[in-house]
């Protein structure tokens, strides 16, 4: 019977009823954009926010056992481990030599180039990248470097690799202490500062060496407006055999996600998993990410409650409202033996029905907003979550019953004696 | 207290401030399955102690016992339930749900009282003549006809006692005396019924008529 008289009654008043509606859809679409958005955001702002390259470099440590400063690919793989590669969004192994080309002192780069192209997404190439599964030596060289020598892609490039390209550990702990400024300086020159250049000291007193000619295939032109544009890049398989230091690399290159675990703790995390290395943050990019995300987050929440509000108050004056036009139907109620509590539930079944409508439509309209705010902003689909739709309801149905209460509150103090007379 | 007492009241006084005294010192005594009629000019107190004796109001000074229980102690829910399960109500203005149908008008007062059940209702309907407007919402019904869905809606619980409020105030003559004999038919089956009028054929009718005057009793006889 309750039921009837609810539906009766909204059916009754159902323009009324509309604007209650439209003020819950408003703030249930909010809160499914929040949650639905929120949900995906911080994975989805983490990779957005990866595009400023890595924020983490994996360094052997000083007191390494190994004569050797370097790292094993084994090691390496060991980032693929479930343990870790939750938290990673991608990695880069890197090995660092020198060469000369055409009498020019450069900097070999061996890399993975799948690798790289996930984490520094900044990377421009004229022409292609070093294909990493094809046999064929290529080389792609960097900017400054193509230009001053005038090469052009397609171009056979010699490349003079020092024959005896390892260094004693002294020598090594130094040139690695460069590398991981030239990382530091490549990560900031994704910002724009192209100051700091890899440091020439490396490549100071290496003209005496013995050099043994390779020639490669010219694929690509790198600019990045880094140091990049002053080396030039092979593929890692290759530059392993060439510097004669086989399944080793100097340093590993990690984009971390930072919404699951903060990159510390994922630092501590891969020191433990990697015995024998250091994980160095690039903190000014970390602590810039979890900013930017922070704040978003706040916006977006403030922005709900500000509309949650407006919904509820919405929503109340919709219910007093219909409390003034029923003050008769009430007092009859009463009259005829109704309790306060029969006629609070029948108020609040009207409001709970208002807010599971709203809620519902909310829901709806929420998720498919968060999907053009998500392809608009991430280039991607917010994913289904279907927790939010409970969630919405709830939140939406207790808004609805919360600011329901003042006008149930006024709906039980009607004197029949009063309403009834007709006053 | 007679057992045969339905209504009695003792020095019952209402007042609204120090000045305004709407009924002083009432002692009235109703049996059960009497019809008594109360009349009085505007303003004598008849529909305030009508409300009273519906236990919608509280008297300021005095005791009401209906059916045995004093009423004048009871909490607001207990005035409730004591009154869903004893009085029916009738209105001069029938005060109906626009939005029902007669016959969830009248399942709407079981809802309240107990179990709602239609066949119950239906038979209350068709035993006031309105059978064939079960399904009719109160604003295609003739005035007549929403007052006889008051009535069935009062008569629904079976209270021991029937209350109406100008029950043909607002008919015509035909309708008036559809309503009257219905009222008469429910005194013939044991009911106790009082009914506040101005009409002075209504106030010929039933088993004693009291007068009112300024909040007291002025005459009180049988009924010719």
């Amino acid at each position: 019977m309750l039921k009837r008289v609810v539906f009766k009654s909204i059916k009754n008043r159902k323009n009324r009823i509309l604007v209650a509606v439209l003020a819950v859809v408003m703030g249930a679409s909010m809160i499914s954009i929040l949650l639905n958005i929120s949900l995906d955001l911080n994975g989805k702002m983490a990779k957005e926010l990866r595009a400023f390259g890595a924020n983490l470099v994996i360094l052997p440590d000083e007191n390494r056992e190994t004569n050797w400063q370097l790292i094993s690919m084994d090691e390496v793989n060991e980032l693929n481990n479930s343990n870790i590669s939750a938290n990673i969004y991608g990695f880069a192994p890197y090995i660092y030599s020198v060469g000369k080309i055409k009498e020019q002192n450069v900097v070999i780069v061996g890399g993975n180039y799948e690798n790289i192209k996930k984490i520094s997404p900044w990377w421009k190439v004229e022409g292609s990248w070093n294909d990493d599964s094809s046999s064929e030596s290529t080389i792609m060289i960097g900017a400054k470097v193509a230009a001053q020598l005038g090469y052009r892609i397609g171009d056979d490039v010699v490349l003079n690799i020092r024959k005896e390209s390892y260094k004693k550990q002294t020598e090594v702990k130094d040139s690695n202490q460069t590398q991981v400024d030239a990382t530091t300086s490549a990560s900031q020159n994704a910002n724009g500062d192209a100051s700091k250049r890899w440091p020439l000291n490396i490549l100071s007193g290496i003209d005496n060496g013995e050099y043994e000619p390779k020639k490669f295939r010219l694929v690509g032109i790198v600019s990045t407006g880094g140091s990049e544009d002053n080396q030039v890049f092979i593929k890692l398989n290759e530059a392993q055999k060439l510097f004669n230091r086989e399944s080793q690399v100097n340093l590993i290159q990690v984009s971390v996600l930072t919404n699951k675990n903060p990159i510390d703790k994922v630092a501590s995390q891969i020191e433990k998993q990697i015995p024998g290395t250091r994980a160095r943050v690039l903190s000014q990019i970390s602590k810039a990410e979890g900013n930017i995300q922070g704040k978003i987050l706040f916006l977006m929440i403030l922005v709900t409650i500000l509309t949650l509000v407006g919904s509820g108050l919405s929503v109340m004056s919709t219910m007093t409202t219909t409390v003034l036009e029923r003050r008769k139907e009430v007092g009859m109620m009463k009259a005829i033996g109704a309790e306060n509590k029969k006629i609070a539930e029948i108020f609040y079944l009207e409001a709970s029905a208002i807010g599971l409508a709203g809620g519902a439509i909310g829901y709806i309209l929420g998720f498919l907003m968060a999907q053009v705010i998500g392809k608009s902003v991430f280039n991607t689909f917010i994913s289904f979550h279907v927790t939010v739709i409970p969630i919405t309801l709830i939140i939406t149905v207790l808004l609805v019953l919360i600011s329901s209460k003042i006008p149930v509150g006024q709906a039980i103090k009607i004197d029949p004696v009063v309403t009834l007379r007709g006053e | 207290m007679d057992k045969n007492d339905m209504i009695v009241t003792t020095n019952l006084s209402k007042s609204y401030d120090d000045k305004t005294h709407v009924l002083k010192d009432l002692n009235i005594v109703i049996r059960k399955g009497e019809w008594v009629n109360i009349m009085g000019p505007s303003g004598s107190g008849k529909t305030t102690l009508l409300n009273i004796l519906s236990c919608l109001d509280r008297p300021t000074n005095g005791s009401i016992i209906i059916n045995g229980t004093e009423v004048t102690k009871l909490s607001q829910n207990e005035m409730a339930k004591f009154r869903r399960e004893n009085i029916g109500l009738v209105f001069q203005q029938y005060h109906l749900i626009p939005y029902l149908t007669a016959l969830e008008n009248v399942m709407l007062a079981q809802h309240f009282h107990s179990m709602v059940d239609e066949e119950e209702a239906k038979k209350a309907l068709e035993l006031v003549g309105l059978g064939h407007r079960l399904e009719h919402i109160p604003a295609h019904l003739s005035g007549g006809e929403q007052q006889r869905v008051s009535i069935a809606r009062a008569l629904i619980n079976q209270p021991s006692l029937i209350l109406a409020d100008e029950p043909t105030g607002n008919l015509d003559r035909t309708n008036g005396k559809i309503i009257l004999d219905l009222f008469k038919k429910l005194h013939k089956n044991g009911h106790t019924i009082v009914i506040v009028t101005h009409d002075p054929e209504i106030g010929m009718m039933g088993d004693r008529l009291i007068k009112l005057m300024d909040g007291r009793t002025v005459d009180e006889r049988e009924s010719a």
